[in-house]
């Protein structure tokens, strides 16, 4: 490889690279600093863009913040129930229709559905379903002498109706993967495992998981990641952050202290407490994942 | 323990209803402590047989009996049988010590056997040391299946498959992924384990020097249907069948139209061979070294024109007409032939074999 050549090359490279280096530059680097800068000011003026008050208020603000609180605490909620109830109903649902049920076609189109559909609009639908008087879910109760619950407008059930909600809208995309993934293992290995006398208890956990490892591992970090910046459930399912703040999540927090309150110095630290959070537990998961793989 | 195979018959619905005989009423007895071979071109049937025996298909109709046990409605998990796949099919997140442990940690008998855990642990740790010396794996027991070569991989799944001490051990094509000096290694090695442990074992090949070199019988079958249960020899020297006769042998044999005159078998004009058969077309084969080189002129011999000849190592292959089919002879390379002569061929009776049109065997000519 001559000097020039490498030259001429990096500079072809670059030109195809260029679009995008330039969108991810405008939306994402930019935003990322700029984020950053107005965090450290106590406060900030979005159109001079000069900030007055250099310092760490705004983090001691936000960290003394009784809503920024029950914001992180609802958010640790959602993502613990979530995404482990989201991913082992997802599993079971994807084997289900690649066990070669009946219409599995079907079903595998009807799950897909909720993931191309405009998540404000399912939140309507599941508005309706919520319903405390018309909706299916308490006439369903009602069929077993269970009373009307205030699924909406109770504080104390509303981050119990987000995760339903929640859980229900992660399922399209996990059965999809996990579907990819099931397909992908060599049928010759249940052969073999019938073979050896394994029942079908034996080779879901001494086959299926096993070769599903990495796609598990991919599973955990995206949802824990998307558990993490939920938003558009609340909105969509609430309108707001749910009767008295009750479903308030950090993402919403964030929101609600920059377009709301035009407190965006807050707005901002909250964002980089709250990216901070979502960098930790990434790295501890791909460092327990990646540890299981070296096993 | 035998196997009795009572008329099994297997077949596959397609697309559009389409149906496909993959095994057509196929019955055969397999006597206990044998090597048996199932030996067919692909799509004869064979490893549908395999895995019918392994209970992994289901029979359309027909009965398979385990000794006197019938486990024709038996799941495989009940059969107490080893199977070993064409590819293996080893657990690639396990290491090759839970591979081989595996179906032991599963089998229930095992653990009625050997009811305290610690002490059952102590036993499978023992079986499978044991198992990975038969096939001298010993130093890879703590590897995983992709960190083994073809051969390597291969015997783990051999005592994956004899570990649990199955009744009957079931190999698919084991060896078509290995090289040719490893192939003939681990088939001797094979027969070797089979001969150690005495286990009644079904091996299924598309190769017929596989099949010869380590069976003790060989079952030729061809699109679902049984050609002959014999000796390997056998199988080779008296062929049931125009297919079986042009199946077995490399170089194949050479398998054209003669006709039977007077006595005499007619080749190239000449009157080749005396037989007893009555005047008409018959179906005659003959062996590429069953060919005789000879002075002679008169009957018995017949004349032949070479058209290509090349030394394979102590041979010459020559090829040449006969009755206007483009035949093949290995030739004890001592001779002097080269292309274009003609030559006088006598042919050797043992390696000559006649059909009628319908190609069953003459036993007598």
């Amino acid at each position: 490889m001559v000097g020039q050549n490498q030259k001429k090359t990096f500079f072809r490279a670059m030109l195809y690279l260029l679009p995008a280096l330039v969108i991810i530059a405008v939306f994402v680097v930019y935003p990322m600093f700029h984020t950053l800068r107005m965090s450290v000011y106590e406060d900030f003026n979005i159109f001079s863009k000069e900030g007055s008050g250099f310092g760490l208020s705004s983090y001691i603000w936000v960290l003394q913040d009784p809503n920024f609180h029950k914001a992180l605490a609802n958010t640790f909620i959602y993502a613990i129930v979530t995404v482990p109830v989201s991913i082992a109903l997802s599993l079971v649902i994807a084997i289900l229709l690649n066990s070669g049920i009946k219409g599995s076609k079907f079903f595998q189109t009807a799950y897909f559905l909720p993931y191309v559909t405009n998540a404000i609009a399912i939140g309507l639908a599941f508005r309706f379903i919520f319903h405390s008087e018309f909706g299916i879910f308490n006439k369903f109760l009602g069929l077993f002498g269970i009373d009307a619950i205030q699924w909406l407008n109770d504080p104390d059930w509303a981050m119990f109706t987000l995760c339903i909600f929640g859980i229900w809208s992660a399922l399209a995309f996990k059965i999809v993967i996990f579907l990819a993934g099931l397909q992908g293992i060599d049928p010759q290995l249940y052969q073999a495992a019938r073979i050896d006398e394994a029942g079908k208890w034996k080779q879901f956990i001494k086959i299926t998981v096993p070769q599903l490892g990495p796609i598990l591992a991919y599973q955990f970090v995206i949802a824990t990641i998307g558990a993490f910046k939920a938003y558009v459930e609340v909105v969509g399912l609430f309108g707001d952050d749910g009767p008295l703040h009750s479903a308030t999540t950090m993402v919403y927090y964030m929101y609600d202290k920059f377009y709301n309150a035009n407190r965006y110095t807050i707005a901002a630290a909250s964002g980089v407490i709250m990216f901070l959070i979502i960098m930790v537990f990434t790295f501890i998961q791909m460092h327990m994942s990646n540890r299981r793989a070296d096993q | 323990m035998d196997i009795r195979i009572e008329g099994l018959t297997k077949t596959f619905t397609g697309k559009e209803n389409k149906e496909t005989i993959a095994v057509n009423n196929l019955t055969v007895t397999i006597p206990s402590g044998h090597l048996v071979g199932l030996l067919g071109p692909s799509g004869c049937g064979k490893s549908t047989t395999l895995f019918l025996l392994a209970g992994l298909h289901e029979p359309t109709s027909g009965k398979i009996f385990f000794g006197d046990e019938d486990v024709t409605g038996l799941p495989p998990e009940k059969r107490g049988i080893g199977l070993v796949f064409q590819n293996y099919a080893l657990y690639p997140h396990m290491s090759v010590y839970d591979n081989i442990a595996f179906p032991l940690r599963n089998s229930r008998s095992f653990k009625e056997e050997h009811k305290d855990a610690k002490e059952r642990r102590a036993a499978i740790d023992q079986i499978v040391q044991h198992t990975a010396k038969i096939v001298a794996i010993e130093e890879l027991l703590d590897r995983k299946p992709a960190q083994l070569s073809g051969g390597q991989q291969q015997r783990v799944a051999i005592a994956r498959a004899i570990a649990k001490q199955p009744k009957v051990l079931l190999l698919d094509e084991p060896l078509s992924n290995l090289d040719a000096r490893l192939r003939i290694q681990t088939r001797e090695e094979i027969r070797r384990i089979q001969q150690a442990t005495g286990i009644t074992t079904v091996f299924v090949t598309h190769d017929q020097e596989e099949a010869m070199s380590i069976t003790d019988e060989i079952i030729v079958m061809r699109d679902g249907l049984v050609q002959q249960v014999d000796h390997p020899q056998e199988t080779y020297i008296h062929p049931a069948n125009v297919f079986v006769a042009q199946f077995l042998g490399n170089p194949p044999i050479n398998l054209f139209q003669a006709e039977a005159r007077g006595g005499w078998l007619i080749v190239n004009g000449d009157r080749a061979m005396a037989t007893v058969l009555a005047d008409g077309h018959y179906q005659m084969g003959i062996r590429p070294e069953s060919f005789i080189l000879t002075g002679d002129e008169g009957d018995g011999t017949f004349n032949a024109r070479i058209e290509f000849k090349a030394t394979i190592g102590r041979d010459f292959q020559v090829r040449f007409d006969i009755n206007g089919h483009f035949s093949e002879a290995l030739i004890e390379s001592d001779q002097h032939i080269s292309e274009g002569d003609t030559v006088r061929f006598a042919l050797r009776r043992s390696g000559v074999h006649l059909f009628d049109q319908d190609g069953k065997r003459i036993e007598v000519w």
